[in-house]
């Protein structure tokens, strides 16, 4: 240590702070604005590892729901096209088999956290253009029942309706589930996400290419 | 100020020296091992996230290829609980003077020691053509043994690493792609998709 300086060093009258002294280390500020400065760099280091693995995460999650929405279109393909309405609409009446033999609108999917609101825990959704019609039905005594219908003039710009489905160029209000020849269809997943409530929309077009007599 | 006292400590005692040594030791140590830990799990997160990548394009390439064809060349023809690791289909290429064109027969399945997944045209004639598009593929579909029981509950018994299965004019198409890295612990990723077959 370099005496001569000491001896030259002198105080202020309150005697708190060394005058003229060299210094040796760091002073208090010094040490809290570097460690301010390492800390920020730390937290932008720390944000984007945690932003990445957040990314990383969630394309994960679209690639299930993508693939679930994608499986299941296929799977609509595979059945007889006249039937996909009462198939895959959420009427059990009017299944083609037996009552509720039909998978219904509402799906499961693998991987994926359902919501709160998820009806028996499935996250995912078909929409067809259906409308909930009440009809008479004429028995001892007249009864009102809920019937689902394919309907023309339902307004739905996500599905491109209303259009003509059963191809006779007009657009009507009547039941089409017996003659539609196209079938707009929509799949909704939604899902709890690691990273909050997330949805996935596909919208498809079905037809039959198949020849009829 | 006594400058008695000023040349009493002209620097560090062996002691405070062995002491900070040892604590920087320490912390360097404990520096090292998190900076070792967070390359490890950043190595096998990227070789889980490559194989995974490898999985879907090999998965996406065999679904395409089996879209195109026609569900009535698809041979053999397997349903659940069955399965097979071998496909042969063809292709509509259109239609002539009525007359439905068929383009050349077309095969994907697993050959070499089971590892390699396959893409074949006339596969056994004079203009075969194979090219391999993956050589990770699982002797067994993962979760699956070879004891006549269906292990994963998947609804299909024994199922080789690739396997396809029929349901009407769907193919359901299953794959385990496996990597063993330098330290010797495997890795696996599974896949599984459904195709319609449109002609």
């Amino acid at each position: 240590m370099d005496v001569s300086r000491i001896h030259k060093t002198t105080f202020d009258p309150d005697g708190i702070r060394p005058q003229g002294v060299r210094r040796l280390g760091f002073t208090i500020v010094e040490l809290i604005i570097a460690l301010s400065i390492l800390l920020i760099a730390a937290s932008i280091f720390y944000r984007m590892v945690a932003s990445t693995a957040k990314l990383r995460q969630v394309n994960r999650e679209n690639a299930v729901a993508a693939d679930a929405a994608r499986v299941l279109i296929e799977e609509m393909r595979n059945r007889t096209f006249s039937e996909l309405f009462a198939l895959y609409n959420n009427d059990p009446n009017d299944d083609p088999d037996d009552p509720g033999t039909a998978p219904g609108s509402f799906f499961f999917v693998d991987r994926l956290k359902p919501l709160a609101s998820s009806p028996g825990g499935l996250v995912g959704e078909v929409f067809l253009p259906t409308r909930i019609t009440e009809v008479e039905v004429a028995g001892g005594s007249t009864v009102v029942v809920e019937e689902q219908w394919v309907c023309e003039d339902t307004v739905d710009a996500d599905l491109g309706m209303p259009r003509d489905l059963n191809g006779d160029s007009v657009v009507d209000d009547q039941n089409h589930a017996d003659d539609y020849i196209i079938l707009p269809v929509r799949v909704v997943i939604r899902w709890q996400g690691m990273f909050g409530e997330r949805s996935l929309r596909v919208v498809t077009m079905l037809t039959d290419f198949e020849p009829h007599e | 100020m006594n400058p008695k006292r000023t040349h009493k400590r002209g620097g560090f005692t062996i002691i405070e020296a062995l002491i900070a040594m040892a604590l920087v030791g320490l912390v360097l140590t404990k520096l090292t091992m998190v900076v070792t830990q967070a390359q490890k799990a950043h190595t096998n997160e990227v070789a889980t996230m490559v194989l995974e990548d490898q999985a879907a394009q090999v998965l996406d390439r065999v679904a395409f290829a089996i879209i195109g064809s026609d569900a009535d060349t698809i041979d053999p023809v397997v349903e659940a609980p069955f399965s097979t690791d071998e496909l042969s289909f063809r292709i509509s290429m259109g239609v002539e003077e009525g007359e439905v064109i068929w383009g050349n027969p077309e095969q994907i399945g697993l050959r070499g020691d089971g590892s390699q997944l396959y893409w074949g045209q006339n596969v056994g004639e004079v203009e075969e053509r194979i090219v391999v598009w993956c050589n990770t593929v699982s002797e067994m579909l993962e979760g699956e043994l070879l004891n006549g029981y269906d292990d994963n509950g998947n609804s299909l018994d024994d199922e080789l690493g690739l396997s396809f299965d029929k349901n009407g004019k769907s193919i359901t198409i299953r794959m385990t792609l496996v990597k063993v890295d330098k330290e010797g612990r495997s890795r696996e990723v599974t896949e599984q998709t459904t195709v319609t077959c449109r002609n």
